[in-house]
């Protein structure tokens, strides 16, 4: 084996909210360095000059610019037939993805295609052995896994958003930037025919460094509106997810869901109010760095997870928190 | 033009596992076999988007008519998941003779779905949750499209069928698509589609005599996957468990200032 092969990020286009991950092309550095490969990354067209100097300045030796009228973030057949093409054509090692719409569509249908390993939502990945060592949580949370992928061959990984801030590596060079022009294959065998996307403005969940958390404690959704929407949420700026509890109360539409059958977050803060903390739940926020919580209940298992608690009735613990917040937050810093 | 239309298949691949609402306290890990294990032991349970993948079956069979085919890979015990699928509207089963796949080899069990799905004559739909919820990795579905060579649409939260094929409703990470499938195609089943019917006593008592089939993958033409391409070097119980410092104020006002404070000072607003 003596060609090192590429370690090739993919910048799937979609802006904020699309959970694309511009931390990959750090990443890939990070193992081109580990594996001595080269470090590249695929966009997709048309050629975006900002688009490649960025990811130069992230770490990129090679920047291929993928175009074909057909090739956007919505159609997935496309990017598995770009994708297997430029693994071949790049003889990749390793093929990194976000674990967002498109990544979780498309990497174990290549996977498949090209007979390669895949780990996939991992939330580390370095080189290490003869080849990558990726861990990723399992068992609703409960478990983290350590995988190891050695030997010749491709292997696919596709990261969780958060698993690697951006510009970790330095910039190394003047990087090449290439245009790869694909066959026209036409259409795939889906269409999109209406996005529905939540209102400008509103902070995405996954996006959010602080996230206000209801479960059914929070009883009604008056109550919801009135002391988190229009109160603590509004004072932080924070958007509102909730527990299975809430959604099944009609508290707050499923889509707000966080938890294992939902939404992923790992804000810094991640304030809990009238929510238990079952583990389907905390599968979803596990990744928070502090998580505060205040219930009725002092034997609530949220109380396990959190490191700041108050036992108390949130009608009584709320308006006086957000009104001390929103104090402090309009005090002059120092 | 061409005379009646085919009735609709629908096949449906399940997973039994381990329950995953089981108490917390009870997962631990065998650390010298890197195994998961409970104690005491987790019911076992069609995994949890598998059940409504389920329950879109037996639904879209109540208005379009046709036929649900369930399939499920592993031990004879896995009968006991298959023989529910049937009480919740499906057909007939078809259970893949084999050990379930460890470590990451999720190609080998995608590929003996695929040819089990070739034996039965093709079908319209293929159903399966959008990850099975004990290792959460979600693999299966996509493999098994495209050693099938159909679309794929995942996750989903709505589906219709309409003449000129699927149209469903697809999850993004900012919202939702409403995306137009053609057919055969795979939908991955996300748990906001429906709620899973209770089997009343008679479709589990009716299920009973439905036909489950057992076919080996030697059967299938299948070869046992020798390729490991990614291997499981450690499984760990992962404690989230935290000293908690309750915020104790005089009264339940007192605690909501105290905590104001306390979040500024550490700088976590």
């Amino acid at each position: 084996m003596s060609e090192p092969g590429s370690v090739v990020a993919v910048l799937d286009p979609g802006g904020p909210g699309s959970g694309a991950n511009p931390g990959l092309v750090s990443v890939a550095r990070q193992l081109a360095d580990g594996l001595g490969a080269r470090a590249a990354c695929v966009l997709a067209g048309p050629p975006d000059r900002g688009a490649a100097a960025s990811a130069v300045a992230l770490g990129a030796d090679d920047v291929f610019t993928a175009v074909a009228p057909w090739l956007d973030a919505r159609q997935p057949d496309a990017w598995v037939a770009a994708l297997a093409e430029t693994c071949r054509e790049l003889e990749s090692r390793v093929l990194l993805l976000s674990h967002n719409t498109l990544g979780r569509e498309v990497a174990p249908r290549l996977a498949a295609r090209l007979g390669a390993g895949l780990v996939s939502d991992c939330v580390s990945i370095h080189a290490g052995g003869d080849g990558l060592i990726a861990v990723r949580p399992c068992f609703s949370g409960k478990a983290l896994s350590t995988w190891v992928a050695g030997g010749p061959g491709l292997t696919i990984a596709t990261l969780r958003r958060q698993a690697v801030p951006p510009g970790a590596s330095p910039a190394r060079g003047e990087g090449v930037v290439t245009v790869l022009r694909l066959d026209d294959r036409g259409p795939g065998r889906t269409r999109v025919i209406e996005r529905v996307v939540p209102p400008p403005g509103q902070v995405h969940l996954e996006d959010a460094g602080v996230v206000v958390s209801v479960g059914r404690g929070i009883g009604t959704r008056e109550a919801l509106q009135e002391y988190i929407v229009d109160g603590l949420a509004a004072v932080l700026g924070a958007p509102v997810g909730g527990s299975r509890g809430a959604v099944d109360l009609g508290i707050i539409p499923p889509d707000l869901q966080i938890g294992l059958t939902g939404r992923v977050v790992s804000p810094k803060l991640y304030i809990a109010v009238g929510l238990s903390g079952s583990p389907q739940h905390m599968a979803g926020c596990s990744g928070a760095q502090t998580i505060v919580a205040v219930n009725t209940d002092p034997q609530a298992p949220i109380f396990g997870f959190a490191q700041y608690g108050v036992v108390g009735d949130y009608r009584k613990v709320i308006p006086s928190l957000t009104s001390r917040l929103r104090q402090v937050l309009a005090a002059p810093a120092g | 033009m061409n005379g009646a239309p085919r009735p609709l298949r629908i096949a449906v691949c399940i997973k039994q596992i381990p329950d995953p609402q089981a108490p917390a306290g009870s997962f631990y890990v065998d650390e010298a076999v890197n195994e998961p294990r409970w104690s005491p032991p987790a019911a076992q349970v069609i995994s949890t988007f598998d059940a409504h993948a389920i329950e879109a079956a037996a639904r879209l069979r109540e208005e379009h008519g046709g036929e649900v085919i369930v399939l499920s890979l592993g031990p004879p015990g896995v009968e006991v998941a298959l023989r529910r699928a049937l009480a919740a509207g499906a057909d007939e089963a078809v259970r893949i003779d084999e050990a379930a796949a460890r470590d990451g080899d999720r190609l080998a069990v995608a590929a003996a779905l695929a040819a089990a799905l070739r034996k039965l004559g093709g079908v319209d739909i293929v159903l399966c949750g959008r990850i099975a919820a004990d290792w959460d990795m979600g693999h299966v579905p996509g493999m098994l499209a495209e050693f099938l060579d159909t679309a794929i649409v995942l996750p989903v939260k709505a589906i219709r069928l309409e003449n000129n094929g699927l149209v469903v409703e697809r999850i993004t990470d900012d919202g939702y698509e409403v995306v137009a499938a053609e057919t055969p195609c795979l939908l991955g089943v996300s748990n906001e589609l429906n709620e899973p019917r209770y089997p009343t006593m008679r479709a589990v008592l009716d299920a009973q005599r439905k036909p489950v089939s057992v076919w080996t993958p030697a059967e299938l033409g299948v070869e046992p996957g020798t390729a490991r391409p990614v291997r499981l070097q450690r499984l760990s119980v992962l404690d989230l468990s935290r000293a908690c410092e309750l915020v104790e104020g005089a009264t339940p006002e007192d605690s909501g200032s105290l905590l104001a404070e306390l979040l500024h000072e550490e700088a976590l607003v």
